[in-house]
């Protein structure tokens, strides 16, 4: 049990050898540090895993988490997070994701689980009001995702002789055949990245359902209601999470990535699509949503629908606009929109399998690994992304991964991951604070674990990308933001409004052009005030994440307390990361983003990555060999 | 708290025939049959109560839920302007007589929640209740 509301009170440990389910200890004082989320999952790994584990052994361990935001009717705050140690990058990964089971999880009871252990033959898990069942899978075993989610909804229902309302975490032939970047899926948005679903398939897990009928308890519920109205009316009234976002998905960011260059195409090669135009989000916006989709208790609805084949299902995002099509030279939209939807339904990550499939090509253009895959030539690639998940041909290969094929055929200079996860559409050449983000990641080449500064470079805000001054401390501080607001249970698209909506709307005007001009100077200041963020004992306006956090818990938060748990979630997965061996030595870049300019001609438009990273080691007060030492993991009370 | 019903229940079954939750469990042994709230699947929507003439439910605060008759049932109405499309009341509403609006346009995306089905709305309020705007009322 918990004093605090805004939490169910019990993590509970399921231990898949035994089939027994006991409850894991997790006090109090571990709520005020790691409120939840990304950083509670952080935390347990940290305590349970040694360093010997690998991701396919027994002892990995899975944790599901939600934080005290998830279910209480907060905007955006519908998120879960899956933690494990990934098959891909053999280091920590969490994979962020938005469909229902976070809700359901709390509603039957509790706020996370830890999975351990390896069932003996294929199981799926319902959880019914504190209740836990195993059942036997071996019907479901083969089955896609979608036929999955229906097959399992049509169980509870006849069990219940009513519609049952619950929420579905599974996963597709690519987990059970162990594709080193297979997905989980939760209805239909995926917790995509680095083979989580590969975890759940080596431990025969096929699905989980979780149901219940407890009420997420808040702290001050009249307080926090009028908090989340304003709130939403924010979110309603930014130029991006109420214009862009609903009007054209993230999808709309593929023009202005385009205009500004950094819009992935030909495996990174370049950093502009000529045929742009044809897989834009306007055009999915105009010829092929039907509605806007999202998930629950979201104002902003950022999910495309599009048909395929007389389905309704969900559309493509960004990075798969941008890496399924500039990314292996097609400009076909409906080819995407159907791969997409084959990737979804086999249960993949689309990154990681748009980035290995970009490989292929040039590998095979460059005549290092013959198999038949090139740029421009979509008639095979449905044919292939089958073969990736069912392991058949040059499939059972490329389901290992860039990083792996690269170190078999060779071509590493061109493999673009970075430890081992392929890196997202955008190019970092002309945004180097986001290439400085790709390698220090966490978990791998990842836009979002990076610090996502391209939306201060480019998207957003459009200071100065080339140039390296402020952007590790940026890098830094943004990277933190983004574990505070995912700990709490919330989507990242929650924080967009901390740019003040003007600076968005009206770029050219006197006050955006003197904040772009600034920025490149803010390091030391960001620095200092990051150093002691104890002067920020408030609620920021522009950040209501920290107000109602408080709001639902009834515990002691504002801006100082959350700029700090973002660090100690981000100190304490470097930690875990440490035990598996990363090290400055793995934050890197291919060489053909820090070595090749962009542009042939101006020699500025490449990543000055080692000499960011020195300052950015510098600013994180981590060794030379980029790793936190025990005085600053005590001083953060990890340790 | 779930609901529960009290001595004066006559297990005629007819809450059990409108449970959305399918939370009222029918016992039927030798000839005689008794109704019971499973806890875990009650959701507190107050439907039984409405629909029970002989005062047999007792709510979530422990109070004796009041008959209403059918006539006078109230339907939830969304405010098209104030909705935001969380979808939180589509997924709280027990009888699924709300529904989130079918097409939007490129101009207006947003997409709202309305009361598909008005028969099936037996004005229970949870979604009233749940919603985090205040843009539905009984009526």
């Amino acid at each position: 049990m918990t004093k605090y509301s805004g939490y169910m009170g019990k993590v509970m440990m399921i231990d898949l050898s035994k089939s027994l389910v006991t409850e894991y200890p997790w006090s109090d004082r571990d709520r005020e540090l790691y409120i939840g989320g990304k950083a509670m999952a952080s935390k347990i790994m940290y305590d349970n895993f040694t360093g010997e584990e690998t991701a396919f052994s027994e002892d990995n361990i899975i944790v599901v988490s939600t934080g005290p935001l998830t279910g209480t009717g907060a905007p955006c705050s519908n998120r879960m997070n899956i933690s494990t140690l990934s098959p891909l990058t053999g280091i920590t990964t969490s994979s962020n994701c938005g469909g229902n089971f976070g809700h359901y999880l709390k509603k039957a009871g509790m706020d996370a689980l830890v999975i351990r252990g390896k069932c003996e033959k294929p199981t799926w898990i319902e959880i019914k009001n504190d209740k836990f069942f195993f059942h036997d899978a071996g019907d479901l075993w083969g089955m896609r995702v979608t036929e999955t989610q229906e097959e399992l909804q049509k169980i509870m229902d006849n069990a219940r002789k009513c519609r049952v309302k619950c929420g579905m975490l599974s996963i597709g032939p690519a987990g059970e055949n162990l594709v080193k970047y297979a997905a989980v899926i939760s209805g239909e948005r995926a917790a995509g990245r680095a083979g989580v679903g590969a975890v759940f398939g080596s431990k025969n897990l096929k699905a989980m359902v979780a149901t219940g009928n407890h009420e997420v308890p808040v702290y001050s519920p009249e307080k926090f209601t009028k908090h989340c109205q304003k709130w939403t009316n924010t979110l309603r009234s930014h130029p991006l999470t109420g214009n862009q976002l609903p009007k054209m998905g993230t999808a709309g960011l593929v023009t202005p990535m385009q205009v500004r260059g950094i819009l992935s195409s030909r495996n990174f090669a370049q950093g502009q699509f000529d045929e742009f135009e044809k897989i834009s989000g306007e055009v999915l916006a105009e010829e092929y949503n039907i509605v806007n989709k999202g998930c629950m208790s979201c104002p902003i609805k950022c999910t495309r629908t599009v048909s395929v084949e007389g389905r309704e299902v969900k559309g493509p995002e960004l990075e798969t606009l941008g890496l399924l099509g500039g990314g292996i030279m097609n400009d076909n939209i409906e080819l995407i929109l159907k791969w997409n939807y084959e990737l979804d339904e086999l249960g993949m990550d689309t990154i990681s399998a748009a980035g290995t499939l970009a490989w292929a090509m040039e590998a095979n253009e460059k005549g290092l690994w013959k198999n038949g895959l090139a740029f421009g030539k979509t008639a095979n690639i449905s044919k292939t992304i089958e073969n990736i998940a069912f392991r058949r041909g040059i499939g059972n290969e490329l389901a290992e991964g860039t990083r792996w094929l690269s170190e078999k055929y060779g071509g590493k200079d061109f493999a673009i991951q970075s430890k081992g996860l392929e890196l997202s559409a955008y190019e970092p050449r002309r945004s180097v604070g986001q290439g400085l983000g790709y390698a220090v990641s966490n978990r791998g080449g990842c836009h979002l674990n990076g610090g996502y500064l391209v939306i201060i470079e480019n998207l957003g805000l459009t200071a100065n990308p080339q140039t390296p001054h402020a952007k590790a401390d940026l890098c830094m501080v943004m990277q933190d933001l983004m574990e505070s607001v995912s700990m709490g249970g919330q989507c990242l698209f929650s924080s967009y409004a901390v740019f003040p909506g003007f600076l968005i709307a009206k770029p050219n005007s006197f006050v955006t052009r003197a904040v772009n001009k600034v920025i490149p100077f803010v390091g030391p200041v960001v620095r200092v005030l990051n150093k002691f963020p104890e002067m920020a004992q408030f609620h920021l306006p522009l950040l209501p994440h920290t107000k109602a956090t408080e709001l639902a818990t009834g515990m002691k938060y504002n801006l100082a307390a959350f700029i700090r748990a973002g660090e100690r979630s981000y100190n304490v997965e470097r930690a875990v990361n440490a035990k598996f061996g990363v090290n400055a030595a793995m934050d890197t870049l291919p060489k053909r983003l820090t070595d090749v300019p962009q542009d042939p001609n101006d020699p500025s438009t490449k990543v000055p990555l080692e000499v960011m990273k020195k300052v950015y080691y510098e600013a994180r007060g981590w060794d030379e060999n980029g790793l936190p030492s025990d005085a600053k993991l005590k001083k953060l009370k990890i340790k | 708290m779930p609901y529960t019903f009290n001595e004066n229940c006559i297990d005629c079954e007819k809450c059990a025939e409108r449970c959305a939750a399918g939370a009222v469990i029918v016992h039927r042994e030798d000839g005689h049959t008794r109704c019971e709230v499973d806890q875990d699947l009650c959701v507190s929507c107050g439907h039984c109560g409405f629909i029970c003439e002989k005062a047999a439910v007792i709510d979530d605060k422990g109070n004796i839920a009041k008959f209403v008759p059918v006539s006078e049932w109230k339907s939830a109405r969304v405010n098209l302007y104030e909705c935001t499309g969380c979808m939180i009341c589509v997924e709280v509403c027990p009888e699924y007589a709300l529904a989130m609006s079918k097409k939007c346009s490129h101009d207006d995306p947003f997409t709202f929640a309305f009361l598909a089905d008005a028969d099936k709305c037996t004005g229970c309020g949870m979604c009233a209740e749940r919603c985090p705007v205040g843009a539905i009322e009984m009526v």
